[in-house]
């Protein structure tokens, strides 16, 4: 029997369903807001709800030198924090910072400023935790266990980046900041190569946030970074840097840079800028003094600045970063500009009378009274400025700016290091519509423009190899983490400049500045050197100057290149005085472990000096026969020598003195070693051998006028009667520049 | 509907509309329904069970031990199977952890042998190496005078130590000969 809802049952209904519709349509709409509007949201919140995602770190690569010494490595380490929120009471707080402090060597108040920001569940303390410090730490919360600390004090995974030789190659390697990405040099210009990819573990979580097996678990393995090999050679860095330190305390510098070469391929063997800083701490300020000052600051904002800026200047590479004045060690690019173009050639000759008019401008040379006449050679020798300026106006500004451009000045020579300079026309250096007549001439001695000392190497490093300008570069090659090379890099030849024979014309001359010319003090017995001086005055500033070296070797087969620049040295100041004798005896010591063979001439030989012959075992008498040269003080009563100072086979000069001892136990006998410094050979020879020492000649020996000036034992100290002192010489005789 | 054993003792003239409703004419029209008949109760028969023979019986209980032996076997071998798989899957969490383990504790030694080799390398850095050879050994750089070049440029020839001849001497002997006549090509 059908009947009909009455009435009221009908408006129940029609309410239902309305209130069906409702709560239907508030569903949708909240699916719609939940999904559509807030899609992104709710997912991602889901997935944290349901999947836990663990980062794994990809190792950094390794950085080695080209001998695969390692010069930079990642490992693993801890990273210390605290959960503040978990502190209960103030003793066990005590217990947290006494024991950070001591373990850590954390500073005190920073623990607890951190300690007291109990609103918050974790405060990093320390990064690059080394694994023993954390067993120490690990002790401490075992020794305090009743007092929890471990659940205030946490210990997580970290890397650490070493670098083995603190501040060795420092401005070249860079380093990275706890984010483990790089900062400076090639940690920065490499980050990419270095970091790898990172690895992901993506777990799916259970109602307890707990982990659920592994068949619910996705990996993404990292990939390590790539290591690098680069072209620096640890042994030439070392010399380099030694160098320099040592000119820094010599000369009372503020900075001192160089550059050593390697002519084929404009690989960078050796490349720094001292003062330096240690790669461990790099937010340590190296320079003492400096610290000192900025810390007597009281002004915080003024300290802090000053910090920042003293970080940032030990920071900065000088070589790639900095410019400066040339000076006259950019007349070898205008000689060889003027040679190729035929405006000079070797039989152009000028008179010097101390001075040129260019224009309205009187320009006047270095040399007061003048040059007199002088070859191309000569000019070149004696740095002669109106000379220069003469073949700069015969040349014209086109030319000359046509070969200031073409060795590269104008622009990034394109080495791989961050932060190179760059050239701005009509700033840095003169653009050629903006060139005047008295640009041209002060251009044409190395003045009124700057390059940084990278672009200068390379410009000269052009004329050693025949010509080409090569892109200077740091990094050799990429290794994976098999140690198998991906990656190499081919030298680059950018152009050729001058043809082989400018360039080898230009090297000959150069070969007779180092010979008789103003850089003798880099003279090398036994090798062909060849190079030219710069002095510079700094712009803007008086009497503030840059002495500098520029050349390479073996000159008649070049294979590497060198500039050396001493930044506001104190007192002498002249490229030949100050900066050529730090490259002569910097590129000894590279040739000599190049295994570069001296061929000595025969006015060299003479200079060279004796051998030690070997008396052990020989009667007394007889060993006085056999160093009839030398002048043999025996010490005990024996009839046979049983030991001699020096040892057989080392250097000294003829006349010395050999100590034979002929009793067995007999104490050494030693004495005080001489002041040698400032004497002329013959008279540091005999006031040595008058105290019973002996000496070896190092530097320029070819002329007259030499001088000593460093002696390898300092005077004042004992030392073994009998030793051989090696005496450093060089001439302050023509090696003028400037 | 009044036939309906349900609603027998009903009373449906309370339903019935007022007369004056029929008055109307909007009385509705009763259908009247078929009679309800009463449905037969199945009726049981019965059937006699026909005796087993001892046999029978002792063959249905031997079916009835191997269906339950099979039943168990079936069971202990998924109650096998079962146990195997969850111990297999202890045994792998297990290992797992062991692995993880083993893998931070290779990476922590790895880590720590990084950092003694480091720790090593500044030790013998070339600044280190230089100055305690120099200063507490005594000793100094090897220079260019103390390589000693050997001429190689001459012919090759043979020096005879103590007076000695090259010649032989006398007579060789017969195993001599032999041996120089193997060694011939």
């Amino acid at each position: 029997m059908k009947t009909r809802p009455s009435k009221r049952t009908a408006t129940r209904a029609k309410w239902a369903l309305i209130l069906i519709s409702v709560a239907f349509l508030y569903g949708i709409g909240g699916l719609f807001f939940a999904s559509i509007v807030h899609g992104e949201e709710n997912r991602l919140k889901a997935e944290r709800n349901q999947l836990s995602d663990t980062q794994i770190a990809a190792q950094r690569g390794t950085i080695y030198d080209s001998n695969m010494k390692v010069l930079a490595k990642s490992a693993s380490a801890w990273l210390v924090y605290i959960n503040p929120s978990k502190i209960k009471d103030d003793a066990q707080k005590e217990l947290v910072v006494s024991g950070l402090c001591s373990i850590l060597g954390v500073d005190e108040d920073s623990v607890r400023t951190k300690a007291a920001k109990t609103k918050t569940g974790y405060q990093k303390i320390a990064g690059e935790v080394e694994t023993d410090v954390k067993e120490k730490l690990q002790a401490y919360i075992t020794e305090h266990k009743k007092e929890k600390l471990s659940t205030v004090i946490g210990i997580d995974p970290d890397t650490k980046r070493y670098y083995p030789y603190s501040s060795f190659a420092s401005t070249i390697i860079g380093f990275t900041n706890a984010d483990d990405q790089g900062v400076g040099g090639i940690e920065m210009q490499y980050d990419e190569t270095l970091t790898g990819v990172s690895g992901r573990i993506i777990t799916a979580k259970n109602a307890r946030q707990g982990s659920m097996s592994s068949d619910y678990e996705t990996t993404y393995d990292a990939k390590p970074g790539e290591s690098l090999v680069l072209t620096i050679d640890e042994v030439i860095q070392y010399y380099l840097e030694q160098s320099l330190s040592q000119a820094l305390v010599d000369t009372g510098a503020k900075y001192a840079y160089g550059i050593v070469m390697d002519v084929d391929t404009g690989a960078v063997l050796g490349m720094t800028s001292k003062p330096d800083f240690d790669l461990n701490n790099p937010r340590r300020i190296s320079n003492q003094t400096l610290s000192d000052t900025i810390a007597a600051i009281t002004d915080e904002k003024q300290r802090a600045q000053e910090t920042t800026n003293a970080l940032y200047a030990q920071w900065r590479n000088r070589v790639i970063s900095d410019t400066y004045e040339p000076g006259s060690v950019f007349k070898t690019v205008v000689v060889a500009g003027a040679l190729e173009e035929g405006v000079v050639d070797l039989n152009t000759s000028y008179t010097c009378v101390g001075h040129i008019k260019v224009g309205d401008r009187v320009r006047h040379c270095w040399k007061t009274g003048g040059h007199g006449h002088e070859t191309l050679t000569q000019g070149l020798m004696n740095s002669c400025n109106p000379f220069f300026i003469t073949i700069g106006q015969k040349l014209g500004k086109e030319k000359f700016y046509k070969y200031f451009d073409a060795f590269g000045l104008t622009e990034k020579t394109g080495i791989d290091l961050p932060a190179e300079y760059a050239p701005i026309a009509g700033k840095t250096f003169h653009s050629l519509e903006d060139m005047t007549i008295s640009d041209l001439a002060a251009s044409s001695f190395g003045q009124s423009f700057t390059v940084s000392p990278i672009q200068m190497i390379t410009a000269v490093n052009t004329i050693a190899n025949g010509g080409k300008l090569m892109q200077p570069y740091v990094v050799d090659s990429y290794l994976d983490s098999d140690g198998n090379v991906v990656k190499k890099t081919v030298p680059t030849v950018k152009r050729q400049v001058v043809s082989e024979k400018t360039a080898s014309t230009v090297a000959n001359m150069m070969e007779q500045v180092v010979s008789i010319g103003t850089g003798k003090n880099a003279y090398v017995a036994g090798y062909h050197v060849a190079g030219k001086t710069g002095t510079s005055e700094k712009l803007g500033v008086e009497d503030v100057y840059i002495a500098s070296f520029a050349g390479f070797a073996p000159a008649d087969d070049p294979q590497i290149s060198i500039l050396i620049a001493i930044d506001e040295p104190v007192g002498a100041h002249g490229g030949g005085a100050v900066a050529a004798p730090i490259a002569g005896r910097l590129l000894e010591q590279i040739l000599t472990y190049l295994n570069v063979e001296p061929q000595y001439e025969d006015s060299e030989i003479s200079n060279i000096s004796s051998v030690a012959p070997s008396l052990v075992s020989l009667s007394v008498s007889e060993a006085k026969n056999t160093a009839s040269k030398f002048t043999v003080r025996v010490v005990g009563n024996g009839d046979k020598v049983i030991s001699q100072t020096p040892a057989a086979g080392q250097q000294m000069r003829k006349g010395g003195v050999i100590v034979v001892y002929t009793e067995e136990n007999t104490p050494k006998e030693t004495a005080v070693v001489p002041d040698l410094n400032n004497l002329s050979i013959s008279d540091a020879n005999r006031r040595a051998i008058d105290a019973g020492f002996n000496i070896r000649i190092s530097g320029t020996t070819n002329s007259g006028e030499v001088l000593s000036y460093k002696q390898s034992l300092a005077a004042g100290t004992e030392a073994e009667k009998g030793s051989v002192i090696t005496v450093y010489f060089k001439s302050n005789v023509n090696v003028q520049d400037a | 509907m009044a036939n309906y054993p349900k609603y027998r003792d009903t009373d449906f003239a309370r339903f019935e509309p007022p007369a004056s409703a029929y008055e109307r004419g909007a009385a509705r029209k009763i259908v009247e329904m078929p009679p309800f008949e009463e449905q037969k109760k199945p009726q049981m028969q019965l059937v006699e069970k026909k005796k087993k023979t001892v046999a029978q019986a002792r063959r249905e209980m031997r079916l009835g031990a191997r269906q339950a032996a099979k039943v168990l076997v079936i069971a202990i071998c998924l109650l096998s199977m079962f146990a195997a798989l969850l111990y297999g899957r202890l045994r792998v969490d297990e290992l797992t952890r062991q692995v993880n383990s083993v893998s931070a504790k290779l990476e922590e030694a790895q880590g720590e042998n990084v950092r003694l080799n480091m720790q090593l390398d500044s030790m013998i850095s070339l600044e280190k190496v230089e100055n305690f050879a120099k200063n507490d050994l005594g000793m100094t750089k090897v220079e260019g005078y103390q390589i000693e070049y050997i001429d190689l440029t001459g012919t090759d020839s043979i020096t005879v130590s103590g007076g000695k001849s090259a010649e032989p001497k006398g007579e060789t002997s017969i195993t001599e000969k032999l041996l120089e006549y193997l060694k011939a090509e």
